[in-house]
């Protein structure tokens, strides 16, 4: 019987000058040296795009406030799987997940981000990390519910995403309220449940979004995922944080801040800060943006991290676009965007708040090369 | 745009290769065989996107059957 020992000394395999001799993101040929027949190498999925972050929100006929939007999640990073594989003259490197789009107008949800896609050599492949969730959408008082206004709804929680390793769920809004000043909260999105997939690629769940209205809380801070064989280090995406509650008092309520992204090979990108509530003479606080999950020893990746929310503005002005959330690079997660304040009205004049942070794209698959 | 960037170090001479888009950054700038020289470009190849499939015999990866029996 013949068994084929990998790696073959025939082969011309030389432990004493193997190295990283090729590293390889973009294109689908791969050239080998002639002799070369098997090598050792690192495949790592593209980075999923960071959740939008939504806008907060908007008033109509009606005097009133209304409440910040939610920030969107982080994306997770790519899965990673390595070993000695037969040489190939080509190879797919995984497209990075896109950022979500931000909400816009204070009606319009975010969008969350898209799943980094897989990237393949020879008998190896990896997984692309799933999209962040979009933040929640801010409530808001309107002319539906008479004058003077009941109050507004409160945000809808962020979308909830699952993949192979987990993806955050987005920030909730703030609630918005009317002259009544009703209050209410709004949950984040749950994070994606982490699942079993082939070849043995366990991630950590996903992180839930923050709070948002009159208890907002900051989204959940991502913490390393490694697999039970040790093949899989990727960093899951911290989860947005909870729009700022707006209830008609002197000083609105504060947006709260992203959760930090998660260490690995591949770290996962923060998520975005919630937009702050509007209040009669003062604005609540912006939420900061998450931090950007950090690499490993050895990996050149970086997460982007989460954009910070933003204040609100005067009355019968829209209040600042969010910040976008950071790139991602090699495989890493993009960073959630912020979500935007809400507006506050006292001549029923229509306004509408500034645009919510997109989510940022995540880092394009990699194929490392050694021999 | 897909580029070919080839390097070699100017401490010990080892050969690299950087495959990537044309406007992305080096990836890495110190020579990793050595740890401790840099990589110099030494030449750049713009490549097609599409999948190339060599002749036979032009190959530049050869496939050689390992044969010891055991």
């Amino acid at each position: 019987m013949t068994i084929a020992i990998i790696p073959a000394a025939s082969a011309g395999f030389d432990p004493t000058t193997m190295a990283l001799r090729q590293t390889i993101t973009s294109g689908t040929t791969v050239t080998l040296p002639t002799g070369v027949t098997q090598v050792y190498a690192i495949v790592v999925g593209a980075g999923g795009g960071g959740g939008g972050g939504s806008s907060g929100g908007n008033m109509d006929t009606v005097n009133g406030f209304a409440g910040g939007g939610g920030g969107g999640a982080g994306g997770t990073g790519g899965t990673i799987w390595q070993g000695w594989t037969v040489a190939a003259s080509s190879c797919v490197i995984g497209s990075a997940g896109t950022g979500g789009t931000a909400g816009t107008g204070g009606v319009n949800a975010a969008g969350s981000g898209g799943t980094g896609g897989i990237t393949s050599y020879g008998l190896l492949f990896a997984m692309g990390g799933k999209g962040g969730g979009a933040g929640g959408l801010a409530g808001r008082a309107d002319s539906s519910s008479g004058y003077p206004p009941s109050g507004g709804s409160n945000g809808a929680s962020g979308t909830t995403a699952t993949g192979q390793s987990g993806a955050s769920g987005g920030g909730g809004g703030g609630n918005g309220s009317g002259n009544s000043n009703i209050t209410g909260t709004a949950t984040g999105g749950t994070g994606g449940s982490a699942v079993l997939t082939f070849p043995f690629a366990l991630g950590s769940d996903g992180k839930s979004g923050g709070t948002g209205g009159s208890t907002n809380s900051a989204g959940t801070s991502a913490t390393a995922s490694i697999s039970p064989l040790g093949f899989a280090f990727t960093g899951v995406g911290g989860g947005g944080g909870g729009g700022g509650q707006s209830a008609g008092g002197a000083t609105g309520g504060n947006g709260a801040a992203g959760g930090a992204g998660g260490v690995g090979f591949t770290p996962g990108g923060g998520g975005g800060g919630g937009g702050a509530g509007t209040g009669s003479s003062t604005s609540g606080s912006a939420g900061t943006g998450g931090a950007a999950g950090t690499a490993i020893s050895g990996s050149t990746a970086t997460a982007g991290a989460g954009g910070a929310g933003s204040l609100g503005a005067a009355y019968q002005t829209a209040t600042s676009a969010a910040t976008a959330g950071g790139t991602g690079t090699l495989g890493g997660g993009g960073g959630g965007g912020g979500g935007s304040a809400g507006v506050k009205v006292n001549n029923s004049a229509t306004t509408n708040p500034g645009a919510g942070g997109a989510g940022g794209a995540g880092g394009s698959g990699v194929l490392y090369l050694y021999y | 745009m897909t580029v070919k960037f080839e390097y070699k170090c100017d401490k010990c001479g080892f050969d690299y290769l950087e495959q990537r888009g044309k406007d992305e950054p080096q990836i890495f700038a110190k020579c990793t065989f050595c740890k401790e020289g840099d990589f110099v470009e030494t030449n750049q190849t713009i490549l097609s996107d599409h999948i190339e499939r060599q002749p036979a015999g032009e190959a530049e990866v050869e496939i050689v059957p390992v044969a010891d029996d055991i």
